[in-house]
């Protein structure tokens, strides 16, 4: 099948590309090699949406790191996906720290960061009670935002989708060559979920014999390995794994804001946040590892993280914690992001080494790719597309009326599910219906936040594996959490 | 032979120990009361077991039904008894009480449904 | 539908006197006790489309030995109350989540025929179990592999389901549920490599460690603990080590075994979301509710009973405790509870050796009544003597054989040796329980 051009990697990157160039007349394919979307950086992360006083001035990172975080709200409004504009606060404990924050502050400056100030210890105690009350100064950044990365992810997802461009999931690239100005690129199929699924199945031929004349390279941690199928081995991922502990609803009340420490020679640090969805963590530390896809938590680390969050923060009741996460960083050995075309083939883009601040660049980054695109083929817009989504409210976030309103209407609205987060029937299966569906009991879960509660999935696993099995066709039995060798269980007892 | 046995007739939970060949008892040290040494008596000689395990049902909005054992049965056919339930099918609707199985493995005990099922659609 | 009500937008279905929030042992026992006690405007709200609760999935024997006589499975346990239920034609909502509750005693639930319900009660008595505690509470490090389970997911899926969780299944803790589930999945053709007990002692019965684990020859490792949970989208091994006297895990002893399967049997915790929304005080040590002896909490003509006030080892306690609630209830119902506030208070609280006493407050209502207080203590004692005393003077003891922490027990306090120490000026008048070593 030929494409104009294919995107390697679904993540917040691939995705919010996609959405840009999916308003012009291009085939366009994204290539994802997990099942779903968000199994890799894009869903394990702080969501923040950075200042950007944080990043070297005239670095790339400083570039998209302003701009992205000046669009993130609107982009947030277009995808109906929850921003909050909680600030965040860098900390200071004594005047060493406060010369640091003092020389953030500039730097910021030196970004064109809008809504930066250093504020007094008082200020901060009245905004974030549960600080440490010792702190001296800090740094605010009153623009600074919390959003849900995967939500994001699957919301431009769907929204490119819906514009027509193709998203191969369970695809893997393993080489790509030029054979007559076009990219040869070939795949591995990871798994077969997307087509047993009776819920749109992948159409084989869709990514049968691939040529595509541009590549986008948003392959994240293994973007380097991408790139050297194509000769250009001109950087390296490093990858560095950072561990988080999250803690239940009815502990968020103690955070409102995002709580950075100085960074000192020693460290950055660990930050509390509070979640858009109305929970705290805290983390990462920063490790850096071997392979790539070594996403345990471990226990010296954990330790670490509630260690060093203490020092900002004197609210931690870990018997309210409800679970633990660790993402891996894509880290660029050059020290910024890569955002060119391949001094090999201009045809093939690199997006590489996009790790923190790389969600709040991601708009800007999408933005910019768009004219680099634009340099390489002549872009005509469709003649309609559509660059917002339809706003849907949560079950749980309807008022009485609402919620009456709703299940007078539609009686799968009249079963809950997950008793913890209070999803309803419907909202399960709309999310197995999305353009960008859930598959898995984690996509489910990402989508609609049942089994992220306290209970963690224990009391509503099986009947959303019910619904999984319903509608994809999939025996309940070989439903998987995560990718295809990820099943939840095992034999029929009575065979 | 002889054989340690924590006695669980009572919270107390005597360690005994007991000696004994194929005629019966030889000496049992360590109990605490009569009702122990019944207990004990019968668990080294003729131990007995209730076994609760489930059928598979049809019709039925669970795939499995619970069943017991009526009485308590020898612990040496345990194993033949599991196997014997699993092979069962039976079909909805059933009721608590209901004989699934008569005189399983012969062992003067019947499987009987220890819950009530109505037939699904 | 009766009594359809307009009310700010909102459907108004019914004005109860009394609602029972779950459908399981506690609930259904207190809906049978409230009908026998004459209270007829009565709702049973069950989220499952069966009542029973947990009952349903625990096709073991070992309950009714004190309410029943008999030794039943969890399901004709729960066939007693549920027939007579439906017999006593009492109304019960099915498959009707709560999603919230108010301190005006408003709840709001999701039902499939009736939509959204808004629903006043007179009287609420809460029944809503407990929850289990799943691996990331216990931040166990590690991957994120499928296969992890609470041992009561797990065991539903094996009995109602009939789909076993793996092949090869280790077991953390050895409650009862643990050890239950042991024997479960051999039975079923599951290797149970092992049962890993945190403490130097098991959480479950000794018949249980006998029917469980000896009969099948599996293994009990106590003072051991994971430390990690290894495998890259399936589980494949977990590494165990030994813990010390403080219970950190021995970095010399860690060693791998091999398993695709873990079941969590590591404490359960009540389910009072609804209960600390409406305001209800909780209480600490139970994860439950504050209550007095008449099961009342800080909110008037709300009550709470079973797994939701306190973590039950029997299902006959949960049944009497129930039972008890509605009687409580009807006593508010008919405006007896009324001058409560102006009796005097003591409070009851735990002492050395014991973990939490249970109702937290009495108030003198009665010189005849005799008042139970359970609690469960905080290390394994053999001949203990449990005395319940306040400013120092005896009022109660109960000598045990054994007491261990997974075995509530109780102590019976006699109102009339209370009057007098609730008018006294002097002293903390506060009944403390403890452990006499």
């Amino acid at each position: 099948m030929y494409y104009d051009v294919c995107i390697i990697g679904g993540g917040i990157i691939g995705s919010l590309v996609a959405r840009q160039l999916s308003k012009y007349d291009l085939k366009i394919a994204v290539l994802e090699k997990n099942v779903d979307l968000s199994m890799e950086a894009t869903g394990a992360n702080s969501g923040i949406v950075h200042a950007g006083y944080d990043a070297k001035p005239g670095s790339l990172k400083a570039k998209f790191n302003v701009e992205g975080s000046k669009l993130m709200e609107d982009l947030c409004k277009d995808l109906d996906v929850k921003f909050k504009k909680a600030g965040s606060f860098v900390i200071a404990f004594n005047k060493e720290e406060e010369d640091i924050l003092e020389s953030l502050y500039q730097n910021g400056l030196k970004n064109h960061v809008e809504g930066l100030s250093i504020v007094d210890g008082d200020f901060v105690i009245e905004k974030e009670p549960y600080i440490n009350k010792e702190v001296t100064k800090a740094l605010y950044a009153k623009n600074a935002g919390i959003v849900s990365p995967y939500k994001l992810n699957f919301a431009a997802m769907d929204n490119a989708i819906l514009n027509g461009i193709t998203l191969l999931r369970e695809t893997k690239v393993v080489s790509i060559e030029k054979e007559d100005d076009l990219f040869k690129v070939g795949v591995e199929v990871t798994g077969h979920i997307c087509s047993k699924s009776l819920v749109d199945p992948i159409n084989e031929e869709d990514r049968k014999d691939i040529r595509a004349k541009i590549i986008i390279n948003a392959a994240g941690v293994y973007s380097d390995d991408i790139s050297k199928m194509i000769g250009d081995d001109s950087f390296t991922i490093i990858p560095r794994r950072g561990e988080y502990i999250l803690f239940d609803k009815t502990e968020g009340h103690k955070v409102t804001s995002v709580i950075f420490q100085t960074p000192t020679p020693l460290g950055k640090g660990v930050l509390v946040t509070a979640t858009v969805d109305g929970n705290y963590m805290i983390g990462p530390d920063a490790t850096v590892i071997t392979e790539k896809d070594d996403k345990c938590t471990n226990q010296e680390n954990l330790d670490f993280v509630y260690d060093t969050a203490q020092k900002s923060f004197t609210g931690l009741n870990m018997k309210k914690s409800i679970t633990v996460f660790a993402g891996i960083r894509a880290t660029p050995n050059t020290g910024d992001f890569i955002i060119e075309h391949s001094k090999i083939d201009k045809n093939f883009i690199n997006l590489a080494g996009i790790e923190s601040p790389g969600l709040t660049a991601a708009p800007a980054i999408a933005l910019y790719v768009e004219d680099m695109v634009k340099s390489l083929v002549e872009l005509k817009e469709k003649d309609s597309y559509i660059m917002k989504l339809e706003p849907k409210k949560a079950f749980n976030e309807m008022t009485n009326e609402e919620k009456s309103q709703v299940c007078q209407d539609d009686g799968a609205c009249r079963k809950v599910i997950c008793r913890c987060e209070i999803v309803t029937e419907k909202e399960i299966v709309a999310s197995i219906y999305a353009p960008c569906g859930a598959r898995t009991v984690d996509g489910v879960k990402k989508r609609t936040r049942a089994g992220m509660g306290r209970c963690q999935g224990s009391f509503c696993a099986p009947q959303v594996m019910r619904i999984l099995s319903e509608h994809t066709g999939i025996d309940i039995n070989e439903i998987s959490k995560a990718n295809e060798k990820s099943c939840l269980l095992g034999r029929y007892s009575r065979d | 032979m002889k054989k340690d046995i924590i006695c669980i007739v009572c919270p107390k939970g005597c360690n005994v120990t007991v000696e004994y060949d194929e005629n019966g008892i030889i000496t049992m040290k360590g109990y605490g009361c009569n009702r122990g040494i019944d207990y004990v008596k019968a668990e080294v000689l003729h131990p007995v077991r209730m076994i609760t395990s489930s059928v598979k049902i049809e019709g039925a909005k669970y795939a499995l039904c619970p069943v017991k054992t009526s009485k308590p049965v020898a612990k040496n056919k345990m194993k033949d008894i599991v196997k014997e339930i699993s092979s069962v099918i039976i079909k909805a609707p059933v009721q608590m009480g209901d004989i699934i199985i008569e005189n399983v493995c012969d062992s003067g005990a019947d499987i009987i449904a220890t819950q009530t099922l109505e037939k699904q659609d | 539908m009766r009594n359809l009500v307009c009310w700010g937008g909102t459907l108004v279905i019914r004005e109860f006197d009394l609602v029972i929030i779950g459908g399981g042992p506690a609930g259904m026992a207190a809906a049978l006790e409230a009908y026998e006690q004459g209270i007829r405007n009565l709702a049973l709200l069950e989220r499952d489309d069966t009542l029973g609760g947990i009952l349903n999935q625990c096709i073991h024997n070992g309950f009714g030995l004190h309410v029943f006589k008999e030794e039943l499975t969890g399901p004709e346990y729960g066939l007693r109350f549920s027939e007579l239920i439906d017999k006593m034609e009492i109304e019960v909502f099915l498959n009707t989540m709560v999603i919230g509750a108010q301190p005006d005693k408003t709840l709001y639930a999701v039902n499939p025929g009736y939509g959204f319900m808004t629903i006043k009660a007179k009287s609420i008595i809460l029944a809503m179990g407990c929850r289990e505690r799943p691996r990331g509470a216990l931040r166990i490090p590690g991957t994120n592999a499928a296969g992890i389970f609470t041992a009561g997911t797990a065991q539903r899926f094996v009995n109602m389901e009939g789909i076993l969780p793996g092949s090869k299944a280790i077991i953390l803790g050895s409650g009862d549920i643990g050890l239950i589930m042991a024997r479960r999945l051999t039975l079923e053709g599951v290797e149970v490599v092992g049962v890993y007990e945190l403490m130097d002692y098991p959480g479950g019965l000794t018949r249980n460690i006998v029917q469980c684990l000896d009969d099948f020859d599996i293994p009990l490792h106590l003072s051991t603990t994971i430390v990690k949970i290894h495998g890259k989208d399936r589980v494949s091994g977990v590494t165990v080590a030994k813990v010390d006297e403080n219970l950190k895990p021995i970095k010399e002893t860690e060693e791998y075994v091999e398993c695709d399967t873990i079941l969590l049997s590591v404490g359960l915790i009540p389910e009072n979301e609804l209960s600390e929304q409406m305001g209800v005080d909780m209480y600490d040590s139970t994860s439950g509710a504050l209550v007095d002896q008449d099961l009342e909490t800080n909110i008037e003509g709300v009550f709470a009973c079973g797994n939701v006030l306190h973590v039950h080892d029997l299902v006959d306690y949960v049944t009497l405790e129930g039972q008890h609630a509605a009687r409580s209830a009807k006593a508010y119902l008919d405006g007896k509870l009324k001058d409560k506030l102006d009796k005097p208070l003591l409070k009851v609280k735990p002492g050395p050796g014991i973990r939490y006493v249970l109702p937290q407050s009495i108030y003198l209502k009665d010189k005849d009544e005799k008042i139970k207080i359970f609690f469960r203590s905080t290390q394994r004692f053999s001949d203990a003597l449990v005395k319940a005393n306040i400013n120092g003077e005896v009022i109660g003891k109960r000598r045990l054989i054994r007491l261990i922490p997974s075995e509530m027990e109780s102590v019976t306090l006699k109102a009339s040796d209370l009057f007098l120490y609730g008018q006294e000026e002097e002293g903390e008048n506060i009944i403390y329980v403890e452990v006499e070593k």
